[in-house]
């Protein structure tokens, strides 16, 4: 069945390896097959990923739009190694997240990430930390 | 703070998705609750790791298997090419007349070794994809995600190759071709077979890794360990997490490629 998917006036959209803008009216895409697509709200910069958890959001981005996955794996254990050992509260988002890989459902991933990233600044709020400019989300 | 775990809203709004058995809010042994589900997906994650394994096996078997077909298959395609070149002419044909009937000959021994070997395959197994079965493998317990390798039936007859006719060059020739598309389809399964392998080796590796996580968390809230969200700690995971992409940019190149077209696409239009 193919997804169908509303794009805004000007709204981008990723799909496969190639960037699609939207022209100036609305648009409806049908989509078959198996590629990543990532809607411009969902897309993350590298320099918007400030803190551990938005940094666990862009390494599952790249995985998902990656032919190889594996390579970013290193990366995200080691990122999850750090932020579970501080917060042990987040190993459930992180089972759920993990599941979702090995089923190969990156963009559900990417929905339980946005979940942590909420936790993460929820546990910022509640405990009143202020942290150096350079690492403030 | 009560509780052993911080309980943000979100947490409480996953949690409830995932368990019944819980009143999240309370916040004593909220440790405990996440403890107990962790055991849940680590279940979860071991009952689809046991049939990575069994699959896994059958697969590699079905590439050396399939890579041995491919074998047999050159071994017929040389007695073609052997028999074509001496039936060239009438004149050839008749010279070699008995070492081209000896080409049909090994030839036919060949197919019916393939024939043999493909058979074989499948033995003491369920699923022979060198005989056009599948194999489907579970990712999940609900068969929400599942990988589908679907054979090839690779017997002669399977194949389409037709009954051998050595009597002139013509007709050898169309063995030939027989053959030359037989290996394109072995070959095709042997890539297929060799992705699949892939696929499910990276994602073994990565559910072995989880489950180690798993069972780090699930002892240390067992244990009662707090989240630690003092200044220093978070302090320290923020510098530490900094570090992995200090040196060096934590996307790829053709990752981080994509993304800047998607970033310069939208200051294009920001600007305009």
């Amino acid at each position: 069945m193919a997804l169908i998917i509303d794009l805004k006036p000007e709204e981008k959209i990723l799909i496969g390896s190639a960037v699609i803008t939207n022209d100036k009216q609305r648009t409806r895409l049908h989509i078959s097959g198996d590629t990543p697509i990532l809607r411009e709200k969902d897309v993350m910069q590298e320099d918007e990923a400030v803190t551990p958890c938005k940094k666990v959001y862009f390494l599952i981005q790249c995985m998902y739009l990656a032919r190889n996955p594996r390579e970013y794996h290193p990366k995200y254990f080691e990122l999850l190694r750090m932020i579970q050992a501080a917060i042990p509260s987040t190993a459930i988002f992180f089972a759920r997240i993990n599941a979702n890989i090995v089923q190969g459902h990156y963009y559900k991933a990417l929905r339980e990430a946005r979940d942590l990233i909420i936790h993460e600044e929820e546990l910022l709020t509640a405990s009143g930390v202020t942290l150096s400019d350079s690492a403030a989300p | 703070m009560t509780s052993n775990v911080f309980i943000s809203s979100t947490l409480k709004k996953t949690l409830s998705k995932i368990s019944t058995e819980a009143d999240f809010s309370l916040t004593q042994g909220a440790g405990q609750v996440i403890s107990g589900l962790l055991k849940n997906s680590k279940r979860d994650f071991l009952a689809v790791l046991s049939g990575f394994e069994k699959n896994l096996e059958l697969l590699e078997a079905a590439l050396t298997d399939t890579q041995e077909a491919i074998a047999i298959l050159e071994e017929a395609g040389g007695q073609t090419i052997r028999a074509r070149n001496m039936a060239e002419t009438q004149d050839f044909q008749q010279k070699f007349s008995e070492q081209i009937a000896q080409c049909a000959d090994w030839y036919k021994r060949s197919l019916l070794k393939l024939d043999n070997h493909i058979r074989n395959s499948g033995d003491g197994k369920d699923i022979n994809l060198l005989n056009g079965d599948a194999l489907i493998i579970r990712f999940d317990l609900q068969d929400d995600s599942t990988l589908i390798t679907q054979g090839i039936n690779l017997t002669p007859l399977g194949l389409g190759i037709r009954e051998p006719d050595f009597s002139n060059a013509h007709t050898i020739q169309n063995s030939r071709i027989d053959i030359s598309n037989a290996i394109d389809l072995a070959t095709t399964l042997k890539n297929m077979v060799s992705s699949d392998i892939a696929t499910i080796k990276t994602r073994r590796e990565f559910c072995e890794i989880a489950m180690s996580f798993l069972t780090q968390a699930q002892e240390s809230l067992a244990d009662g360990k707090t989240d630690l969200f003092t200044d220093d700690v978070l302090e320290q995971l923020f510098s530490e997490s900094d570090l992995l992409n200090t040196d060096e940019s934590l996307a790829l190149d053709a990752q981080g490629d994509l993304l800047k077209v998607f970033k310069y696409q939208q200051d294009i239009r920001a600007n305009l």
